[in-house]
């Protein structure tokens, strides 16, 4: 008999599972290194919260254009990311916060630096010319470029040596420094086989399943599943369930003591239900400095005006 | 960084409206912002150049920037929500210097000032001769226009406050003190005199005598001031006669050296009519009983001859129209029975039986509490002991042992004759000052009496005849509208939150107000008419004893020590 559940995210921010192209795509080869049965790990709560640095970025398409050139028209935007850390110290904070602005070209077309002005000041575009034939396509180029930016300050946090551990929003498509854990709030490609998925149902808060190892743009990688939020007997079974990441350099043993201490950690970060329009897997920091990074890229609109003002101004030039 | 320097302390911020009369400041990290602060902010007018705008913080609140749910400050103690704390001051204008009503720009920045730039922002700097009234929470002198309390362009100190914890005795004292200490006066101080009322406790009956517990930060309070610390140097103190004794022995608890015993004579009482003054009553100008009074004043007054050999006592007509030397209080009090009962004496009129026998029981009730103030034949040396406040700069007149009617009758017929003496004397300088506590008791807000007319009368052109009152009263929004609204000065001390929100306190704003009802003694609030805003004030512990304890050769009572009145 089919029984309906709930996906407990706001509707608007689309579904908390949502395959991008194939839902049935074939997962990639999974390695099950760890020597255990198939269960879930239970993970302590650790006493004190570790110094974490949670690593994330917000986008946004300012304006959306058309470059032509003769008889070519290419899909093409101007498009503002920002990139920032925010610490679980005492007390939490949110620094190195990075604003970019990019003009994203279709098509191979190019163009001169855009520089727009709101009030006082001066905000450049820089072009990146690409291939992109369609708007989607145009919207993944800003897409990369932030994250990007994102691996870039993972990397320079990870440096600094003063993480115990850096969380980072999303797969961790690049070689990263440890110890470094990719969190994937939305669940886009299943990986395990039907009776392995089984488990994702029965993992109460704080447990894990056991690690699995794949490679993804020949980037080696351990990953697993771990429940951060209790799941209500209404909700979907993998309501409140998070997929991590981290770098197959790291080795079995590290990776498996980093998943107990992250697993273990994250329910305290989880934000409830009411809170956050994605919660539970949004958590605490990570939807704080989402607002704090939406703040800088600046009003939407102010900042859309300025790039009209700016094309108009080439015109009459 | 020395004491003298501007320190940038932030900026002005962008998400609340700036005004040229009030704007907000987003208060730097590493520093602070504290009510009462004067702060500057420079802004550039397009086509007019630089504006200074200056202003005094009102308000300084703190909060968790763009936080959505109280509980949010839970979690940032537990390190996993980060917020960012934002402190913001609200300033109120107080010059603009050009006078451009523009307001300052988000993003310019405001130092907190010292210095020359303090005394602009505040006008001290165009006040032509400048009386300190105490220092800012930050150590820096306040002033007061002295114009504004001299008469040249207003006159008159208000001072409101709860009792015992408002020290509005003692402030009163300390700008007395300032007045005739800081050299403000120049050459007038020599003849400018005071003239103190004491109403509570002993408290002013040492105003001659040095403060053994004045400790060196107090000193040091008064060296920032620009004052000597030391006590009053000219004072001369008057406390009622003793009753029933034949010498004019002061009727004082623990100062008896050095004060001098003050009563009136029966002839100063009728030949300066003062018998008004024994009928002081609320409620006694509403009956019949106000006309016997001034028909027999005016009577007696009319009819009085000196007696040879008797400069205390006068003879009057009896009721039998005969003249007869009238030696006592009391035999003047018996006489002026038997006219009203003679129907021959004019006295009567159209008065009823019931009036006049209203006027009796009253006159008798007068005479049982002020009589021992009034002396016949058996005086000595009346001149001596009559009030003089020319021999001394600061004349302090005890009263509070005073039956309250005793005490209105001293306050009327001093301030009167006072009055009338500036009167005559067509000038407005020398200047004197009049301190009186418990302004309710004389000028109470409703009814009319001989004491509040006088009162009323100096509060209205005291200004221009050179009488400056320096009043003061638990509320003012029990006495006189007129006179605590003609104060060019306005002081409260700890207020009563109930008391604080009547309109007698409009000058107070909304924050002003509440602080009112914090105030700790020895810190007021000021208004004076070049600023828009009270200002806090603290003045230093007194340099001159308030009670026999703190006087070098005092007495063994040591309660109290160091709490102001």
């Amino acid at each position: 008999m089919t029984v309906l559940r709930i996906d407990p995210w706001e509707p608007e921010f689309g579904a908390s599972v949502e395959a991008e192209d194939d839902p049935d795509r074939p997962p990639p080869p999974l390695e099950f290194d760890e020597p255990l049965a198939w269960a879930p790990i239970t993970c302590m709560p650790p006493a004190t919260v570790p110094c974490c640095a949670f690593i994330d970025g917000v986008r946004r398409v300012d304006t959306r254009l058309f470059a032509e050139e003769a008889d070519v028209v290419a899909p093409a935007l101007a498009g503002s990311w920002a990139v920032g850390v925010a610490w679980s110290s005492r007390p939490p904070v949110v620094d190195t916060v990075k604003v970019r602005r990019v003009i994203v070209l279709g098509r191979g077309l190019d163009h001169g630096t855009i520089t727009a002005s709101i009030g006082g000041h001066r905000i450049e575009y820089r072009v990146v010319a690409s291939d992109a034939r369609t708007p989607k396509q145009v919207l993944d180029k800003l897409q990369d470029a932030m994250r990007t930016d994102e691996a870039a300050l993972a990397q320079a946090v990870a440096d600094t040596g003063r993480a115990e551990v850096i969380v980072q929003d999303g797969p961790l498509d690049y070689h990263g420094g440890k110890p470094t854990v990719g969190l994937v709030k939305r669940q886009t490609q299943r990986y395990l086989d039907t009776e392995r998925q089984r488990l994702l149902a029965m993992l109460e808060v704080g447990q894990r399943t056991p690690l699995f190892r794949f490679e993804r743009g020949r980037i080696p990688r351990y990953s697993w599943y771990a429940r951060i939020a209790p799941r209500r007997r209404i909700d979907g079974s993998i309501a409140g369930l998070v997929r991590l990441e981290s770098h197959q350099e790291a080795g079995l043993e590290e990776t498996r003591r980093l998943a107990d201490t992250i697993s273990g950690m994250l329910p305290s970060f989880a934000a409830p239900m009411w809170r956050d329009a994605r919660a539970p897997q949004n958590l605490y920091p990570v939807g704080q400095l989402e607002t704090v990074l939406r703040n800088r890229l600046g009003e939407r609109d102010v900042v859309r005006r300025a790039v009209e003002a700016a094309l108009w101004r080439m015109l009459d030039d | 960084m020395t004491e003298d320097q501007s320190i940038p302390v932030g900026m002005i911020l962008g998400t609340e409206d700036s005004s040229p009369l009030d704007w907000w400041v987003a208060v730097a990290e590493e520093h602070y912002l504290q009510m009462d602060d004067v702060v500057l902010v420079r802004t550039d007018v397009p086509g007019r150049g630089e504006l200074a705008i200056s202003g005094v913080v009102d308000m300084v609140r703190a909060r968790h920037e763009a936080s959505r749910y109280e509980s949010d400050v839970f979690l940032a103690q537990e390190g996993v929500l980060p917020l960012q704390v934002a402190r913001s001051a609200h300033v109120v204008t107080t010059r603009l210097e050009p006078e451009l009503w523009v307001p300052p720009r988000p993003g310019d920045c405001v130092a907190r000032v010292r210095g020359v730039e303090r005394d602009q922002a505040l006008h001290f700097d165009s006040m032509e001769q400048r009386l300190v009234a105490g220092l800012s929470r930050d150590e820096q002198p306040i002033f007061v226009d002295l114009s504004f309390v001299d008469g040249r362009r207003g006159a008159h100190v208000n001072i409101s406050g709860i009792s015992g914890v408002a020290t509005k005795t003692t402030y009163a004292t300390f700008l007395l003190y300032a007045l005739f200490h800081s050299g403000v006066l120049g050459t007038r101080a020599a003849n400018t005199k005071a003239l103190v009322f004491n109403v509570k406790g002993e408290d002013l009956l040492f105003l001659d005598q040095p403060n053994a517990r004045l400790e060196d930060k107090d000193r040091a309070r008064y060296a920032s001031l620009g004052l000597p610390h030391e006590p009053f140097q000219s004072v001369g103190i008057w406390a009622p006669v003793k009753r029933d004794t034949v010498e004019a022995i002061p009727d004082t608890g623990s100062r008896q050296e050095g004060v001098k015993g003050y009563f009136w004579t029966v002839r100063d009482f009728v030949k300066e009519g003062m018998l008004r003054f024994l009928f002081t009553e609320a409620g006694d100008e509403r009956s019949q009983v106000a006309d016997i009074v001034s028909r027999v004043e005016s009577a007696l007054q009319r009819e009085a001859q000196d007696v040879e050999g008797s400069p205390a006592s006068v003879s009057v007509l009896d009721e039998n129209l005969n003249r007869t030397h009238v030696k006592s209080f009391k035999e003047l009090c018996a006489l002026i029975e038997r006219r009203l009962e003679s129907s021959d004496s004019g006295l009567v009129a159209y008065s009823s039986r019931g009036t006049v026998s209203a006027f009796l029981r009253r006159l008798d009730g007068a005479r049982a509490q002020v009589g021992h103030l009034i002396r016949g034949t058996e005086a000595s040396d009346p001149a001596d002991h009559r009030i003089d406040w020319q021999r001394n700069q600061v004349s302090v007149i005890d009263i509070h042992n005073l039956h309250d009617r005793a005490k209105r009758f001293v306050v009327g017929v001093v301030v009167k004759r006072l009055f009338e003496e500036k009167e005559a004397s067509g000038s407005a300088e020398p200047l004197i000052f009049i301190v009186l506590d418990e302004l309710n008791k004389y000028a109470p807000r409703d009814g009319w009496s001989p004491m509040k007319e006088v009162l009323l009368d100096i509060s209205e052109r005291g200004r221009s005849m050179g009488i400056i009152l320096i009043g003061a009263q638990q509320t003012a929004s029990e006495v006189e509208r007129r006179i605590v609204s003609n104060a060019a000065i306005r002081i409260v001390g700890r207020l009563d939150p109930a008391e604080a929100l009547r309109p007698e306190y409009g000058f107070l704003s909304e924050t002003a107000r509440r602080r009112a009802a914090l105030l700790k003694p020895g810190t007021m609030l000021l208004q004076q008419p070049q600023l828009p805003m009270p200002l806090e004030l603290l003045f230093p512990f007194p340099a001159w004893a308030t009670r026999s304890s703190e006087a070098p050769r005092g007495g063994g009572r040591t309660a109290f020590a160091r709490k102001g009145s």
